[in-house]
């Protein structure tokens, strides 16, 4: 088990980025904070011993991808964005909508376009985190942009 | 939209400081395990105190893995399977002041058993029996599933209950097992103290579970520990026997069955993959759930596994982190297996068989599979159909840059762009609000923008973050295609979604402005006032010398340029062939001259005061009326 000065470096270096992979997903801030929260518990009891920085972040990222997925199965995957939520993405840009039109596309279309849009990895790096072959990213980020512009043009633009 | 504003947004969206050190806490709670300290009364008597947890310690921690293990061998005998993996629950610090079971001192219990219980790692019983060698490995999706079952229902202290045949649930930590019995909506708990000692079990101490009687000293099998008294001793001074019976607000013995019996729910509950087939889609990941879900299985030892034909084989795969769940379907039999992936590379497996109510399940649940494979062959095609589409777009903006760079004079070609089927917006860049265009200034832009002279060109970073930057898409209403430039100063970037951004430099460094001027404004109209006399006028332009206007072709010209709206440009550029008709103006009160350039649909126009220094000269205003032909139009009234 790492210690707790470990852990709290982690949460200071990787909270922010995996809070906002997992209010995308999951659309609800109370729910974010605990799949962060089980994901630095995890962390602390069963982190291997990392090859570099970028290594740990994608293991971070990929535990908290697969809590989420586990907790969306376990409630009504097609739940709306709370208002907790929504103020903190209009929060984050008042004179965008994208972010909240990202939340209303599929789940699986949602983690290949924030890992590559928001967070910078590459389409192989993606397939390795989320156990998908490359084609199938490329094919959900494209699938994934219509949607997200069919969506924010539809809803937000005039 | 812009698709690069999903990152700038997405960073200002950080965890808040509060729950960050609500995540601290919980994992430094969870480092420490740190447990209330408080002091509760039994109902048979005996005060039981809760102590500080302290520390495990090394010591007692190789005493008790003998212990275990000794355990281990005695239980292997009356077959039941405890769980000896690496992580073995840590020696009971609960239980840690009584260092030395065999030092005399009293057992301690905490305030919620069965909340302390649920937090470990524990086995199940599935019938009821102690001796059954069917004693689980539960998985985590199952203890979870248990542990909200157990915790939920509310509960109220009986005095005793009828445990006969009870669905258990055990672990033993340290000196101590415990088990949490379900009977219908009651629910037991006890927890028994076993003395263990370095030697064989025949020198251990201990308690009955089976003796309500205080005191007694008969001798049982407890989970295939052999405990005997210590006739040197008084037993009521080593072991408090603990057991609480609780009733409950639900009858939850049957849920509890059912989440024992399912471990199947554990990988079919998750996005499972199917060897050797394509990824299967969540209808038939559903498909295959329904199908299992209605299956009767009774479960049975290896040896009664009815697989059948061994023909009809498939296997469903689920891994998380250390763990990977395998369901084998082979001819009538399901076999489910868990193995766990020690950080030390040693593995543990558990593996359950079942039969089922039909024999061609395998077959069954081939064919849902089998769909995948034609699903996923059409998909292929379509995938390989758009990627063709794609490559033949490609190639043709790949030959339109080979050609570019070898034409100095290449015109920029926006047909697709501008075309009917196409609805056209746009918006200034970083602003993502699009805005329409009306028809006329649909065709305006499409004229200004379709004869601009390119060159291939690179665009910086820096540039590309410009404030001074509009983009102008098009896209179909089915949204099957879209294109976009981006217009900078006197740079344009085309992108059409599926491939790469390319780049062009223009000969019109006022691009942007002009775009703007028409996007924004609204056209000038009138630009010029009738002419009276004194009005003289003469014209002129590259080869051809000044020749005079007659005031009624003047007034006709006039008239032209007044029907067409005329947008403001930030430059007309040169004037070099351009039609030049100057009206004079000269009596007592003025003497001035308007001077109006005319080239394609460019139009500048000056008024000087011939009076004036030169410094005071009025500046041209600059319009376009983005009709090509304008000034051969009024070249033609000229001439006639």
């Amino acid at each position: 088990m790492l210690k707790t000065d470990c852990v709290r470096e982690a949460v200071e270096e990787y909270g922010d980025m995996l809070y906002r992979i997992c209010l995308v997903m999951l659309k609800n801030t109370a729910d974010a904070e605990d799949a962060v929260q089980d994901t630095f518990i995890r962390y602390m009891q069963k982190a291997p011993a990392f090859s570099s920085d970028e290594h740990e972040k994608a293991w971070l990222i990929k535990v908290a991808a697969n809590i989420c997925k586990d907790m969306l199965r376990q409630r009504n995957r097609t739940a709306e964005l709370d208002e907790a939520a929504l103020n903190t993405l209009t929060a984050a840009d008042e004179d965008s909508h994208i972010l909240e039109a990202l939340t209303q596309i599929p789940e699986k279309f949602r983690i290949v376009l924030t890992l590559h849009y928001i967070e910078g990895y590459k389409v192989n790096e993606i397939a390795e985190m989320i156990g998908k072959t490359s084609s199938a990213v490329k094919m959900r980020l494209a699938k994934g942009r219509k949607l997200l512009e069919e969506k924010y043009r539809k809803e937000y633009m005039q | 939209m812009n698709i690069d504003d999903l990152k700038k947004s997405a960073e200002k969206i950080t965890l808040p400081d509060d729950a960050k050190e609500r995540i601290l806490q919980k994992c430094a709670d969870i480092s420490a395990e740190v447990q209330p300290h408080r002091t509760v009364s039994g109902d048979e008597g005996y005060t039981d105190h809760v102590f500080t947890v302290e520390h495990y310690k090394p010591r007692r921690f190789a005493r008790i893995a003998a212990g275990l293990a000794a355990c281990a061998v005695v239980a292997a005998s009356v077959g039941i399977t405890m769980k000896l993996t690496k992580d073995q629950p840590k020696p009971d610090s609960r239980s840690a002041s009584t260092a030395g079971a065999s030092e005399n001192t009293s057992p301690e219990i905490s305030g919620d058993p069965i909340a302390d219980m649920l937090a470990q790692d524990f086995t199940i019983n599935n019938d009821g029996s102690f001796d059954n060698g069917y004693t689980d490995k539960l998985s985590p999706y199952q203890r979870e599933k248990i542990r909200e079952l157990l915790s939920s229902p509310a509960r109220t202290e009986i005095d005793n209950y009828d445990m006969t045949d009870c669905t258990g649930i055990k672990f033993i930590s340290g000196n101590y097992y415990y088990f949490i019995g379900v009977k219908g909506d009651v629910m037991s708990w006890s927890r028994n103290y076993i003395a263990l000692g370095e030697t064989e079990p025949a020198t251990l101490k201990g308690y009955s579970v089976s003796s309500d009687t205080e005191g007694s000293t008969e001798t049982k099998e407890v989970a295939g520990v052999r405990i005997s008294p210590d006739t040197d001793g008084d037993p009521d001074e080593l072991i408090k026997k603990v057991r609480k019976y609780y009733k409950l607000s639900a009858n939850i013995e049957a849920d509890l069955r059912a989440i024992i019996n399912m471990p199947l729910e554990n990988i079919i509950g998750y996005d499972f993959f199917a060897e050797n087939f394509n990824d299967i889609s969540e209808n038939e990941r559903n498909e295959i759930r329904s199908y299992i879900h209605g299956l009767e299985l009774k479960k049975v030892p290896s040896v009664d596994a009815e697989f059948g034909d061994l023909s009809a084989n498939i296997t469903l795969n689920y891994e998380e982190e250390n763990l990977k769940y395998q369901l084998n379907i082979t001819g009538s039999c399901l076999s489910f297996s868990v193995t766990y992936f020690h950080p030390d590379g040693e593995q543990t497996n558990f593996t359950s068989y079942y039969n089922a109510n039909t024999s061609d399940c395998a077959e069954h649940i081939l064919n849902i599979a089998n769909a995948s494979i034609q699903r996923g062959i059409q998909e292929n095609i379509s995938k390989l159909e758009e990627e063709a589409s794609h490559a033949y777009e490609e190639e043709k903006a790949r030959r339109n840059e080979a050609e570019i760079q070898t034409n100095d004079s290449a015109i920029l070609n926006l047909n697709r762009l501008f075309a009917d089927d196409m609805h056209i917006g746009w918006f200034p860049y970083g602003d993502d609000i699009g805005r329409g265009v009306s028809d006329e200034v649909r065709a305006l832009l499409f004229s200004k923008l379709s004869r601009l002279r390119i060159e291939p060109g690179d665009i910086s970073e820096l540039e590309k973050n410009a404030e001074k930057a509009v983009v102008v898409y098009g896209s179909t209403i089915d949204n099957s295609k879209s294109l976009s430039v981006v217009i900078f100063d006197d740079k344009i970037v085309l992108n059409n979604k599926e491939s790469k951004d390319h780049c062009f430099k223009t000969d019109d460094e006022f691009l942007y402005e002009d775009v703007m001027a028409l996007l924004t404004g609204d056209g000038k109209e009138n630009l010029l006032a009738p002419f009276y006399p004194p009005a003289e006028a003469v014209y002129e332009y590259s080869g051809i010398s000044e020749k005079a206007i007659p005031l009624e072709t003047l007034n006709e010209i006039a008239q032209e340029i007044n029907n067409y709206k005329w947008y403001p440009v930030s430059t007309y550029g040169s004037t070099q062939d351009a039609l030049h008709i100057k009206v004079s103006f000269k009596n007592e009160i003025q003497d001035k001259t308007l001077h109006i350039y005319l080239k394609d649909d460019y139009i500048s126009i000056a008024e000087n005061d011939n009076n004036a220094q030169a410094e005071q000269q009025k500046l041209m205003n600059n319009y376009c009326c983005y009709h090509k032909d304008f000034t051969d139009v009024l070249k033609t009234l000229l001439e006639e």
